[in-house]
């Protein structure tokens, strides 16, 4: 038997580290009063309420624009791709590939991940449990550079106010875009890497 | 969950919490606000993306995918998407997507499109904003109800747009002269309109000008109104003196059309759009056509029309009163003969008198053609006369000839035909060609023959007067010499005697100084006498004497 807490019927608080045995029923920290837990509470659930939210609001975030430039010239309206895609032509290929990754591969292949490791979490996969598990502190550690591109936005919203004669104005994307990288790390969050190894101990025996 | 007895006592038992369990559903309300946030970004995205159009253009200068927008009334309405060569490589092909609020009842069949550039026409300067923000297309919806997708682009913006209310006129005419798309048309000196088209009739051969009158204004324009050329100066130099008339410094260099109601217009009701007008080539022309009703008449004349161009006036006592429309042979096969037929319109409402006096209003409820039946019968003909003998150029003058034989015009057919009476040239050809003919009687030959012979006994005759002369000559001259002779002394002689120096004269002049002198002592003794009477008797005073 793997000498787990859970498995010798043991609670730790996530707060103050105290020890406790486990008890029938929602259990509070003796010492700190915090929740105790063997795992996060309802932890998929959550994920993939998280994770569902962060998916839909994927597709407005790259299909509307993310920026509304207006100067003498006309307006122009960007997409996060349409940008990426603007100064790669313009041969500024570092800032396009930054841009690109940053805010569209990055999210994507989070939101692929996490969906695949709730899933194997789910169905109690036994499947390679540590490249699992450093898969899921690589995508916690990675998510938060993705706002790199609201920054650059809210940045330039804030500078660029020289009316009439240039503005920057957040487009609809903007907020799409900002609540997929909130709602995947608080799916990321959400999600307890303990239930990685839960599949896995049956098979270990 | 097995659980080991190794559990040290000093672990605390948890305690169990209080009050039941939370619903982990709520967790679920986030993926359920997305999805609508989502939805709503979709459907909002939908409902912004209308129609994708494509427009073909001869050139896309100025125009960039992504870039330009499609405006109406300065409004965005759609974004060009893409901009690409036409398969047959002569026009450029622009795909525009067009805004949502569009979609229906926007693009239609005559629904135009064109690139707003800045430019300069119709004396206005327009799209200079595009100087700066670059090109856009402009695009103004049409009234049609057929759907379209796919457009024309116009070159140049049209110079009305379609929400402008007023009215749209034709006036056709033989030459466009300086006028263009946007030249202003003009009613009193206010600019009513523009013109807005310009199309060469299929034949060629007329230009139609399309016109658009603008709200207000657009009512004073009926069946009877006049629109001419206001391009330019109009020097008219008459017995009235030089007369200098221009509409605008504009219309000098863009051209314009003027319009107005004749003063004694009686057709007040608007006339409808599309009504097709005549342009006048200037003012006075356009004001003096009272009514351009003409009927078609016919002429046939036998002598030669050399000179007689389309378009001759056909004259009434110096007016015009209608002009020449075609002349053709007229082949007679029965008696087989030519005659020239000359088609003619004819304005009868000129022949029309403003001040009539007509009582009883017969002349007024007669038609057009029933006049010209009455006029006929009074001995209305046609008759070519030479404007100019330099020229050689004819009209055909009309009037009463009331000593040509009755005659009546057939109404009834088609064109009917006025009856000519020769022409003055004809005329006076006929009467040399009597003269001639008179001429040709006198018998020259004869009158030669006896002429010939009088000459000869009138030379006989002076043969022996020379005869006469001669013996006269040698008989009596010498005679006449010897008497002149004679004269010439004696008149010498009386010379002599006659001169001032001669001795008579000076005898002559002192005899006379005598009787002078005796005079003189008469009236001494006269007038002695008078005062002293007695002395006659006594002799003179003594006391007197001195």
């Amino acid at each position: 038997m793997t000498p787990t807490a859970a498995n010798y019927g043991m609670l730790i608080c996530d707060a103050c580290d105290l020890l406790h045995r486990d008890a029938p029923g929602d259990v509070d920290c003796t010492r700190c009063g915090a929740p105790l837990h063997t795992r996060l509470r309802n932890s998929l659930s959550r994920s993939w309420a998280f994770l569902i939210a962060a998916m839909v609001l994927y597709i407005p975030a790259n299909a509307l624009p993310i920026l509304e430039s207006g100067s003498l010239f006309g307006s122009q309206s960007d997409t996060i791709l349409s940008g990426a895609v603007f100064l790669w032509r313009d041969g500024s290929w570092a800032i396009a590939l930054i841009i690109f990754v940053a805010s569209i591969l990055v999210p994507g292949v989070k939101l692929a991940s996490l969906a695949f490791l709730l899933a194997a979490s789910q169905r109690r996969w036994a499947w390679r449990p540590e490249e699992r598990a450093r898969l899921f502190r690589w995508t916690h550690f990675i998510g938060r550079w993705s706002m790199v591109d609201i920054y650059v936005g809210g940045l330039l919203v804030a500078l660029v106010q020289l009316k009439p004669f240039a503005s920057v104005e957040p487009g609809p994307g903007a907020i799409a875009f900002g609540a997929v990288v909130v709602l995947t790390m608080m799916a990321s969050q959400s999600f307890d890497p303990r239930l990685v190894w839960d599949g896995t101990d049956l098979r270990r025996e | 969950m097995a659980r080991t007895s190794a559990v040290n006592d000093e672990i605390p038992q948890a305690v169990a919490h209080k009050g039941g369990p939370r619903s982990w559903q709520a967790v679920w309300i986030i993926p359920l606000i997305a999805a609508l946030i989502g939805g709503w970004l979709a459907v909002r995205n939908l409902y912004e993306h209308g129609p994708t159009i494509t427009i073909q253009f001869q050139s896309a200068e100025g125009i960039e995918a992504r870039k330009t927008r499609i405006k109406h009334n300065e409004v965005d309405i759609g974004m060009v998407r893409s901009v690409r060569l036409s398969p047959d490589r002569n026009s450029a092909i622009v795909t525009a997507e067009m805004a949502r609020e569009v979609s229906s009842g926007f693009l239609v069949e005559d629904t135009h499109f064109w690139v707003v550039r800045p430019r300069i026409a119709g004396g206005q300067v327009s799209g200079l904003g595009t100087l700066l923000g670059g090109a856009y297309i402009g695009a103004d919806p049409g009234k049609s109800t057929e759907e379209r997708r796919e457009f024309v682009g116009l070159e140049s913006p049209p110079a009305v747009t379609s929400g402008l209310p007023g009215r749209q006129f034709v006036v056709s005419t033989e030459d466009l002269g300086s006028l263009d798309i946007g030249s202003p048309l003009y009613y009193r000196g206010v600019v009513a309109g523009r013109v807005v088209s310009t199309d060469l009739r299929p034949d060629g051969k007329v230009v139609l000008v399309g016109v658009f009158v603008q709200a207000p204004y657009d009512k004073f324009v009926n069946a009877e109104t006049r629109f001419w050329n206001a391009s330019g100066v109009d020097l008219t130099i008459d017995a009235g003196g030089a007369h200098l008339e221009s509409q605008s410094l504009i219309t000098l260099l863009v051209g314009g059309i003027s319009f107005a109601s004749p003063d004694e217009s009686t057709s007040p009701a608007p006339a409808a759009a599309k009504t097709q007008f005549r342009l006048w080539n200037n003012r006075t022309e356009a004001l003096k056509a009272r009514e351009e009703a003409g009927d078609t008449y016919v002429m046939k004349f036998t002598q030669s029309v050399r000179g007689l161009s389309v378009g001759a006036p056909l004259d009434f006592r110096g007016i015009v009163v209608g002009e020449v429309k075609r002349i053709d042979f007229d082949f007679d096969a029965e008696k087989v003969r030519y005659r020239t037929a000359v088609e003619v319109l004819f304005y009868p409402e000129r022949m029309r008198s403003r001040h009539h006096h007509d009582p009883g209003k017969k002349w007024n409820q007669l038609t057009s053609a029933q006049r010209m039946e009455r006029y006929v019968e009074r001995g209305f003909r046609g008759q070519l006369r030479s404007s100019s003998l330099l020229t050689g150029q004819l009209y055909i003058a009309m009037d009463f000839f009331e000593k040509d034989p009755k005659a009546k015009i057939d109404m009834s057919k088609n064109p009917p035909e006025i009856p000519t009476v020769p022409g003055t040239l004809d005329e006076l050809q006929e009467s040399l060609g009597n003269i001639l003919k008179k001429l040709e009687k006198v018998p020259f030959d004869v009158i030669g023959e006896d002429l010939r012979k009088a000459l000869v006994n009138l030379s006989n005759t002076l043969r022996k007067a020379d005869g006469l002369v001669e013996r006269l000559n040698a008989d009596l001259a010498p005679e006449l010499k010897s008497t002149l002779e004679q004269a010439r002394k004696t008149l010498s002689a009386a010379e002599a005697t006659l001169s001032s120096d001669s001795p008579l004269q000076g005898d002559l002049r002192e005899t006379l100084n005598e009787v002078r002198r005796a005079a003189e002592s008469t009236r001494t003794l006269t007038d002695y006498l008078e005062r002293h009477p007695d002395s006659l008797i006594r002799g003179k005073h003594e006391g007197e004497k001195k």
